[in-house]
């Protein structure tokens, strides 16, 4: 692993690796730290409260302010002393609040928990709130400092909250989305399966004469989103420093739109093949073939958009961190 | 060590299909389900992936 020497914003040399620079602001992280240890406990104590995307939120946020590094910009704060007894005192109090109101209105709020209807969704949505207490840590004014220069770390952190729970937000939208997906496979692959037949239910069917295939929500492309999610996070951490955050965002989301898409070319094609013969094997191999496919989507993705997302090669001694 | 890591890769894109096929010779002894046989595929997807990862990587690096 190579380090070089480069300049921060005040001048001082700093040492950056490939993996990222490790100068973090100490307040910084103890608050995020203290945030993702508060929200454990709180699932701890109110099972009610039970979401994985604000810990992964946090501790992805965790993790790129750490490769990041800047501390340099915060010299003037005494940095782990920024958060007071009495600011630590109000987090932990607020938190305390939330897990006695969950655990109050756990019995209210039971039967909506973990499922697709509009309550759940709400009731999902209403979960974020473990994080709002991290804003009693930092005076307002060094949170404006903070998100001015962690902006980016903070929308990655903000995407992983909204986008890392695809399950729900597909199951959600699966009576609209399996309509469309299922019209759209249909549309293609009528043109290569003379008299395939669409029935539309919340589970469409595709009733060729060789073999009916039924689009069920598990069809969804939910799998191969996963899959891209994880191994673009890998991406994500492993280059932090050496991407072009603009760039990485467009090719983050138009990732997941290029995976959706495949997946309904991949349920093309085990109706085409299927009503051409290769019945017996689309049965027996659709489920085990679908992850090698998505496998290739994705590294097929990657190498093309791979050198687009990151930093072009500065002169010597310029940091090409940023 | 190339090789060694080429053959756990392998191993790994392997893994589901003799399962499934184990799963037929053998259905009276052992069953695997969809969902597992699902779990399997995606984690040696995984595997595949960010090896081919760090394979792009290496080059963009060199």
């Amino acid at each position: 692993m190579s380090l070089n020497s480069t300049p921060n914003t005040n001048g001082h040399p700093r040492t950056v690796d490939l993996l990222g620079s490790r100068q973090a602001p100490r307040f910084l992280l103890l608050a995020l730290v203290f945030t993702l240890t508060a929200i454990a406990i709180d699932q701890f104590f109110a099972p009610i409260l039970h979401s994985t995307s604000p810990l992964w939120a946090t501790a992805a946020c965790i993790v790129l302010v750490w490769l990041r590094g800047e501390s340099g910009r915060f010299d003037d704060l005494a940095n782990s002393s920024v958060i007071s007894g009495g600011r630590l005192l109000a987090f932990f109090a607020a938190h305390l609040a939330m897990i006695l109101a969950a655990r109050l209105l756990t019995a209210t709020f039971q039967p909506l928990a973990g499922t697709l209807t509009p309550g759940g969704t709400i009731l999902a949505g209403l979960k974020l709130v473990v994080l709002v207490p991290t804003l009693l840590l930092l005076p307002l004014s060094l949170w404006k400092k903070v998100v001015d220069l962690y902006g980016a770390e903070f929308l990655a952190a903000l995407i992983v909250l909204i986008t890392f729970a695809p399950r729900r937000a597909l199951g959600v939208l699966w009576p609209w989305y399996g309509q469309m997906l299922g019209q759209f496979v249909f549309s293609l692959s009528r043109l290569l399966v003379p008299g395939l037949g669409y029935i539309k239910t919340l589970t469409p069917t595709l009733s060729g004469p060789g073999l009916d295939v039924t689009i069920v929500r598990e069809c969804s492309g939910i799998d191969g989103l996963e899959l891209f999610e994880f191994l673009f996070s890998i991406v994500a951490v492993c280059d932090w420093n050496r991407l072009r955050k603009r760039h990485t965002l467009i090719a983050y989301f138009a990732g997941l739109l290029i995976m959706l898409l495949s997946n309904a070319l991949r349920i093309t094609s085990f109706v085409v093949l299927g009503n051409r013969g290769f019945a017996e094997s689309v049965s027996r191999f659709h489920i085990s073939a679908g992850w090698m496919f998505f496998s290739i989507v994705f590294l097929t993705y990657l190498s093309l958009t791979y050198g687009w997302m990151l930093e072009r090669k500065s002169a010597p001694g310029v940091s090409a961190a940023r | 060590m190339k090789k060694l890591f080429l053959l756990a890769i392998l191993a790994a894109t392997l893994a589901p299909l003799g399962l499934g096929k184990e799963n037929d010779e053998k259905e009276k002894k052992r069953k695997i389900r969809a969902t597992e046989m699902v779990g399997v595929g995606i984690g040696a997807a995984a595997l595949v992936g960010a090896a081919g990862y760090l394979v792009l990587r290496r080059r963009h690096t060199a």
